[in-house]
């Protein structure tokens, strides 16, 4: 345990060392993502919208489904597009982490001292970046229905705990992936699982009851909750809940972090 | 100053494990109990060394024998199996084809990127950026992505970011094979000032040249064990040779080959009427196949033909590693014909003795026989490739490329026209010049009276002792400062030195020796030498030599221990009868008045032993036998009274001389006399 906390300290350390090429990377892998787009950063609004559209055809028009009273909103397109911002900054975060220690083997290979444990982080922060572009229009959207409340400040507190969760499931997927690259190909049906699992398109309250406490053990329940009661009625997620969160996201952070450390003195030798 | 280790290692041993799936390789690692799901391999076996600071170590060995992984290693790129691992101080690796790039940055991202590896902030490297784009020299690819570069451009920049961060140890792999000529010897010389700074070089070359040159310590890897450590040129060597003794078995050279009809493996051909037997290579008596840089190496070929193949002719070639031939000859060439009558049952066999004055390396022989059946008509009735292959070891002689031509190098003198022309044509240098190397670049200058270049290249061409000469040459110009530019002096002076044969231990008179290298040379082969000469002029030894030239008073006793040199009229001298086993005199008697000549020749006679030798060169009137009777600006005597060459040969004879030898130089240059070298021994 011990052992494992100094892992964890060596490891914030050099963290804070590399910030310099943190920021450098994070840049780079934004542009990356966007390089050769006529849109650019744009498609951090389009993307959410083309989804926001489809599924809220199919599931608001369709099935008939109305958002819960209690998120004080009639609107299910508003209420979709709450859910919605929060897990794509998510799953397109786990999804990107997933390859990037494979796609800078280079960097592993050869280069002297460099700190593998970024390549995640800069994954969660170059994430970040286009998710504060979408999250604006969401705000906007918002403002313009006229709920909007100081409390909507409560997102970028959930939207920490996401980030620190996703770092640290980041490190063990991506860890994974350099052993075994099924891990990469399996991702996209496990999120789609999860998704699906997460009230995004429903709300908390119709799921039965003897059921709903295993849905709250997923942290990104709590993320989306808490963006809905944040932003549409001004109001926290229950104290329980966001210490569970919290607790959940350090708590990925550190296993993660010295999971990561664990496999990483071999990830020369296997990524190729 | 203390030798600082900056790095350790102690029986490190890296084990490569392999999985038959990568699913079992995730199983493993995350197995509660440490199950085993691979098999092993040993990159590296108990290896062991320490790097002292400011040592350069060149690491050599085969593809497979654990170079890279030792390197990456020591960069901390990957984790040793076991053993210990200290390093002391920051390293710059250049690993496998360059540096850790990341390919989407562009290539000055990617500076900075290295830059901050290596520990530097935003700031430091602003400043170090503009010396490192000049280095790498790529001009507007800089701001391009580097997975856009060639490999050249990639090695380019990749050095240019290793070197130019200050590293304390560098790490080099393999790397400089990429860029080109240019940009190699940049990059070698940046190598060398950062190891005149004390940084530590640790470097993996196939090119065991580099490897000399740059490192003074080397280790020798084979399959994951450390065969040697030591100083660089044992290592190398140790290297060269299993590696050639194993590149020998592979290629199938055994030195001998009394090999059957199948001939496996190797590639022939033929049409039946003849075909290649045997063949063997030998140096002296004894069947080899690893040389030495110019032994004789003879191989011995035995081929069959039937009575109707009039002509055979047995052709051997030989190839360098690659392929190319390097030389063939064949019987023909060489003069030999295999009648039919000469023939015993049909077998033939000639061998054919070359110098092995080859680069180190390994070749291989093809054999041929074919049939001369005309001028224009060859019908090829066997050839086998690889016939046997050979190896050459490293020698101290140094050339380049493959063959040695033994070139004969001499220094050359431009002529006035041609300063001028090249001046008019090209600019003068700009730039400062760098005052450090300034001294490789002054040749030594010769004095006034020296034969030059140009004039010793022709005397060299016309000499018949080339080698003698240039000694003598070279004996003059190291002890004056230079060698007489008179024409005929390259060929009288070699021929006295060679005429005068064995002198160890035999006594010997120069005539009127005036400064020539005759007098040291004779006394380095072992004679005792007594000069006499009566000129007014004395020449000491260290003033104002580069303007002397040949004439005059030298007291060669300053020079060499082994010589007298008297400053008298030879007529005033006596020496003891019998004394001499040799007298000399070049271009001497004939500037003296007959009667004076005459009563040295009695002189002479007497002091020489029985069977004494006496030399002489004597400057004629060109197209004559006259004796040259002009000497200072004056006319000595008459031409009548100074006599010809039959009387001076008579007035030897006429003390008991006989004469053994007698040359001419006629004609030579621009000399304005012919030269009579005259052999004489003192008989009764």
């Amino acid at each position: 345990m011990k052992e494992n906390f100094l892992i964890l300290m060596d490891f914030t350390r050099r963290l804070y060392k590399s910030r310099y090429m943190l920021r450098m990377l994070a840049v780079r892998e934004l542009k990356a993502s966007y390089a050769g787009s006529a849109f650019g950063l744009l498609w951090a609004v389009f993307n959410p919208l083309v989804y926001l559209v489809v599924y809220g055809i199919v599931f608001g028009i369709f099935f008939r489904s109305t958002p819960d009273p209690v998120y004080g909103t009639e609107s299910y397109f508003l209420f979709l597009l709450c859910g919605l911002v929060p897990w794509q900054f998510f799953s397109q975060t786990i999804n990107s982490s997933a390859g990037t220690l494979v796609k800078n083997f280079s960097l592993i290979k050869k280069a002297v001292g460099f700190p593998a444990e970024i390549l995640p982080i800069v994954t969660v922060i170059s994430n970040i970046i286009s998710h504060l572009i979408s999250l604006a229009l969401l705000v906007i959207v918002v403002a313009f229905s006229g709920g909007l409340t100081p409390f909507a400040f409560l997102i970028l507190a959930y939207l920490l705990l996401t980030a620190i969760f996703s770092i640290g499931l980041g490190w063990i997927i991506s860890g994974i992936n350099v052993f075994l690259r099924d891990v990469e190909q399996m991702l996209g049906l496990v999120m789609m699982g999860w998704l699906f699992f997460t009230p995004i398109f429903y709300s908390p309250s119709f799921v039965p009851a003897k059921y709903l406490f295993i849905m709250k053990l997923n942290p990104v329940y709590h993320l989306v909750e808490g963006y809905r009661l944040a932003l549409l009625t001004g109001r926290a997620l229950p104290p329980a809940d966001f210490v569970y969160f919290a607790s959940v996201s350090v708590i990925t952070f550190g296993v993660g972090g010295v999971f990561f450390r664990k496999l990483k003195p071999w990830f020369a030798e296997f990524c190729r | 100053m203390t030798m600082e280790t900056v790095i350790k290692v102690k029986n490190l041993s890296k084990k490569f494990r392999r999985f038959s799936s990568a699913g079992d390789a995730m199983k493993e690692f995350i197995h509660p109990f440490r199950k085993k799901y691979h098999n092993e391999f040993w990159a590296l076996k108990d290896v062991s060394f320490e790097i002292k600071k400011g040592e350069s170590v060149g690491i050599v060995g085969r593809n497979g024998s654990g170079k890279s992984t030792l390197l990456q290693i020591l960069c901390g790129i990957m984790p040793p199996t076991s053993g210990e691992l200290a390093v002391n101080g920051r390293i710059a690796a250049l690993l496998e084809l360059g540096a850790g790039f990341h390919p989407q940055f562009s290539g000055r991202d990617n500076i900075y990127l290295n830059g901050a590896l290596m520990g530097f902030t935003k700031e430091e490297m602003e400043e170090k950026f503009q010396s490192i784009a000049d280095f790498a020299d790529i001009g507007d690819f800089i701001e391009q992505p580097v997975m856009t570069y060639s490999s050249g451009m990639f090695v380019r920049l990749a050095f240019a970011s290793a070197i130019n961060v200050n590293p304390d140890i560098l790490v080099v792999d393999e790397a400089l094979s990429v860029g080109d000529i240019g940009f190699q010897q940049k990059c070698l010389h940046q190598i060398e000032s950062l190891m005149e700074k004390g940084v530590t070089l640790i470097m993996v070359s196939h090119d065991i040249h580099i490897i000399k040159n740059y490192c003074t310590q080397a280790l020798y890897l084979n399959r994951g064990g450390l065969v040697a450590q030591g100083d660089a040129e044992t290592v190398t060597e140790a290297y060269l040779k299993d590696f050639f003794a194993s590149q020998h078995k592979t290629l199938g050279g055994t030195g001998t080959v009394g090999w059957k009809k199948e001939r496996s493996g190797k590639a022939s051909f033929g049409t039946g009427y003849g075909d290649i037997c045997d063949i063997s290579l030998q140096c002296g008596d004894e069947e080899r196949d690893v040389f030495g840089y110019g032994e004789a190496v003879t191989a011995k070929v035995t081929a069959r033909v039937r009575e109707t193949v009039k002509n055979p002719d047995i052709v051997i070639q030989l190839r360098d590693m690659r392929g190319y031939p390097v030389y063939g000859t064949d019987t023909l060439a060489g003069g030999v014909a295999f009648p039919p009558e000469d023939r015993k049952n049909g077998v033939i066999s000639a061998s054919f003795t070359f110098e092995a004055a080859l680069a180190p390396g390994s070749y291989s022989i093809v054999v041929g026989l074919n049939d001369h059946v005309s001028d224009t008509i060859v019908i090829a009735h066997d050839k086998v490739v690889g016939a046997l292959n050979f190896a050459v070891m490293e020698s101290v002689k140094k050339f380049h490329g493959v063959v040695d031509l033994k070139a004969l190098c001499l220094r050359g003198e431009p002529s006035p026209e041609e300063v001028k022309n090249i001046e008019s044509r090209l600019p003068a240098f700009s730039g400062k010049e760098d005052t450090g190397s300034k001294a490789l670049n002054t040749a030594p200058v010769y004095g006034e009276y020296d034969i030059g270049e140009e004039g010793l290249a022709a005397a060299l061409g016309k000499s018949p002792t080339p080698e003698l000469l240039l000694e003598l040459v070279r004996l003059s110009r190291e002890r004056f400062g230079w060698f007489t530019r008179q024409e005929t002096r390259a060929v009288e002076i070699p021929w006295i030195a060679l005429a005068a044969g064995e002198v160890a231990g035999l006594s010997v008179l120069d005539i009127g020796a005036g400064v020539s290298p005759l007098p040291l040379y004779l006394a380095q082969k072992g004679a005792a030498v007594t000069t006499i000469d009566h000129s007014e002029i004395i020449r000491v030894p260290g003033k104002g030599q580069k303007s002397w030239d040949e004439w005059g008073f030298l007291d060669y006793g300053r020079l060499d221990s082994r010589i007298r040199s008297r400053n008298e009229d030879i007529l005033a001298v006596d020496l003891p009868e019998g004394s001499l086993d040799r007298v000399y005199s070049v271009s001497v008697v004939e500037y003296m008045p007959a009667s004076v000549r005459k009563s040295i020749w009695r002189r002479v006679a007497r002091w020489l032993k029985k069977d004494g030798v006496l030399l002489l060169t004597v400057d004629l009137v060109p197209g004559t036998g006259r004796l040259w009777n002009y000497s200072m600006g004056r006319i000595v005597e008459d031409e009548k009274a100074h006599g010809d060459l039959e009387e001076l040969e008579a007035e030897l004879t006429g003390l008991g001389f006989q004469k053994e030898e007698s040359r001419f130089i006629r004609g030579l240059g621009n000399s304005r006399v012919d030269v009579c070298m005259l052999r004489l021994v003192r008989g009764r």
